[in-house]
């Protein structure tokens, strides 16, 4: 979305009109629904955390500078809506979020063999960012599906550039181990 | 005889050192001592409590005063009065004799000095945070020369990650951290440049671990591996293995 | 030559399959489900005036206009300011973090306990814990800043009790030993 058209909308909204925000929310909606499904698992409670998100962004969103990008901001707060809830519910999020025998349950094994048994295509990929720690996961997605800049993502994760920088380097050559794995087998 | 001589001229010099003080207290009563305190900046509810002792018959006026003589002298070297404050309200509560009380407060205020005289005579300068940080430190059994080592090993760092350092020795040695694991953790995170202020609450990951049983040293291990790769505090709990919950918001209540 | 261009290859395959990675399609109804839950914002005088003030504007002004005009904008700006101060202090104000203080008692021997610590200046009326019956504790939910705390239970006023499941403690310097909480800045974020 235009950042002009954007910049507009959060004017209105802030001028007491809450409809425009509507817009926001479906051209963000699937993005932070899948953060959250990525993390959670299930689709009541990941919808549940991606509303959280959109109503804490509103909530706040007298806080959000202008001149800045609408998206990373919404991320950040949707990073810490799912930070909160792994905390409420027991789980401690940095942790759980680190471990990635933690994330990796039966079912994505199953998903793993049978990507490995797949033609090696783009699809793959798909696969294998499931199942990645999650820390290298984000940071790919931020930098190449979302198009972040090292800046963006080194601010949404509460990292530095370098930090950053170093996180998409490690989860490229994982991706690119796990491809070779892959033709390796076939 | 000259050895005698110079004996007991030490002791009456002391003597006369130490009588001086309550000599000129003694003229002073309760409430005058406590309208200077409270002129000069100790708080109100603490000079009250103090206060309180004496209508409750938990002290005499001479014990109140004493109890107030820190408090003043720390006002009066402009030192920070919190934690002085914090401990004359424990003792209070605690209801601990009077005498108790002084020589805790004695203690403090020992601390803090220590605390001034070292950054001002390393740094040049010294911070409410450093200053704070030095002094609790050392209120809490931190040893002296741990710090000594630290402030004149990393006097020239930057002052955020100075301030981290600091903190980890502080709180790192009040748990009994070895300080020269500590110092190697430091110097590590110092040469990656690693040392983000999420790193000052390391202690919790130590506790944490001890709890699993983990020696300290592969605690400091853990830490100086992640460090290196320019890694957050959380991460050296995965570098130990864990999968719990062990770190929330605190470690010590639930 | 050739390894380099596979791994050229490779890499280009991974960025392109990942800028193309779908996202999962929200609930039906979610937007409209966001919506429901918010309510209208009533803008600040100030709030307005920075709108209008950021906003891009096309405006004719007679030099006899422009005094009362700023006169009016310096007058909003110091309103601002005025009005700014709190918004800014929450903005840096120490984050809190919640810690949830337990003590076992099955049979509720106590009949009151309070937690007295540095954080309460060792007040016992001010964190007075209340008996959970189904899990047989004392329980108090505060919310801290973060450094490191001493504290003690307080049972019937009278007797100190160290916290058994505190990770540290330290000699009071009179005969107890104080329990230590120790609180992060919450700044740990590892995704």
């Amino acid at each position: 979305m235009d950042e002009t058209y954007e910049a507009e909308i959060i004017k209105e909204v802030l001028l007491g009109d809450p409809q425009p925000f509507e817009a926001l929310v479906r051209e963000y909606q699937g993005a932070i629904y899948s953060l959250m499904l990525r993390n959670v698992r299930d689709s009541s409670m990941a919808a549940d955390l991606a509303q959280e998100s959109f109503t804490r962004a509103y909530a706040r969103l007298e806080t959000f500078k202008k001149g800045k990008r609408f998206f990373p901001w919404l991320y950040s707060i949707a990073l810490n809506v799912a930070r909160d809830h792994m905390r409420k519910s027991g789980r401690d999020f940095h942790v759980f979020m680190d471990n990635p025998t933690d994330m990796d349950r039966p079912e994505d094994r199953k998903n793993e063999q049978e990507a490995m048994e797949n033609h090696l295509d783009g699809n793959v990929v798909f696969e294998f960012v499931q199942t990645m720690a999650p820390k290298y996961r984000e940071a790919l997605i931020l930098r190449y599906k979302h198009d972040f800049s090292m800046q963006e993502i080194a601010n949404v994760l509460d990292i530095s550039v370098s930090g950053a920088k170093m996180r998409i380097s490690r989860g490229l050559e994982m991706l690119r181990d796990q491809f070779k794995e892959v033709s390796n087998v076939r | 005889m000259n050895r005698f001589y110079s004996a007991y001229l030490t002791v009456a010099l002391w003597a006369v050192c130490l009588l001086m003080p309550s000599l000129a207290l003694a003229g002073m009563g309760l409430a005058e001592f406590a309208e200077r305190a409270k002129t000069c900046g100790v708080s109100s509810d603490a000079v009250a409590q103090v206060q309180s002792l004496v209508t409750n018959d938990r002290t005499t006026e001479e014990q109140a005063v004493s109890l107030l003589v820190p408090l003043l002298a720390a006002c009066v070297e402009q030192l920070p009065l919190e934690s002085l404050e914090d401990k004359l309200a424990e003792g209070v509560t605690k209801q601990v004799p009077s005498q108790f009380i002084v020589g805790a407060l004695e203690q403090r205020l020992d601390g803090y000095r220590f605390a001034r005289e070292l950054l001002l005579t390393t740094l040049g300068v010294s911070t409410p945070e450093t200053l704070a940080v030095v002094g609790e430190g050392v209120v809490k059994d931190v040893p002296k020369v741990d710090f000594e080592d630290y402030v004149s090993t990393y006097a020239h760092k930057p002052a955020e990650q100075f301030q981290v350092g600091l903190v980890m020795v502080s709180l790192q040695g009040q748990a009994g951290f070895a300080y020269d694991l500590t110092k190697q953790i430091l110097a590590q995170g110092y040469e990656s440049e690693s040392l983000s202020s999420g790193w000052e609450y390391f202690v919790r990951v130590v506790l944490a671990a001890r709890k699993q049983g983990i020696a300290d040293k592969t605690i400091a291990d853990a830490a100086i591996t992640v460090l290196a790769d320019d890694g957050l505090v959380s991460e050296v709990m995965t570098e130990l293995g864990f999968t719990g919950r062990d770190l929330g918001g605190a470690s010590g209540a639930e | 030559m050739s390894g380099k261009n596979d791994a050229r290859l490779l890499d280009a395959t991974i960025k392109s399959s990942l800028s193309s990675m779908p996202d999962e399609t929200a609930p039906e109804g979610f937007s409209a489900r966001v919506m429901r839950e918010l309510q209208p914002k009533k803008p600040s005088v100030w709030m307005r005036f920075k709108l209008w003030l950021f906003g891009p504007q096309s405006m004719t002004f007679t030099p006899i206009q422009v005094v009362p005009v700023m006169t009016c904008v310096v007058a909003l700006i110091v309103l601002g300011i005025v009005q700014m101060k709190p918004s800014a202090m929450s903005e840096d104000t120490v984050r809190l973090s919640s810690v949830r203080f337990v003590l076992n008692d099955m049979n509720m021997n106590a009949k009151t306990v309070s937690v007295i610590g540095s954080f309460n200046s060792w007040k016992a009326e001010r964190s007075v814990m209340y008996y959970n019956n189904d899990e047989g504790t004392w329980i108090l939910e505060a919310t801290l800043p973060p450094g490191d705390h001493e504290y003690m239970f307080l049972v019937d006023g009278v007797k100190l009790v160290s916290d058994p499941q505190a990770s540290m403690s330290r000699d009071d310097g009179f005969g107890n030993k104080n329990s230590i909480l120790f609180v992060n800045g919450g700044h740990e974020q590892i995704l």
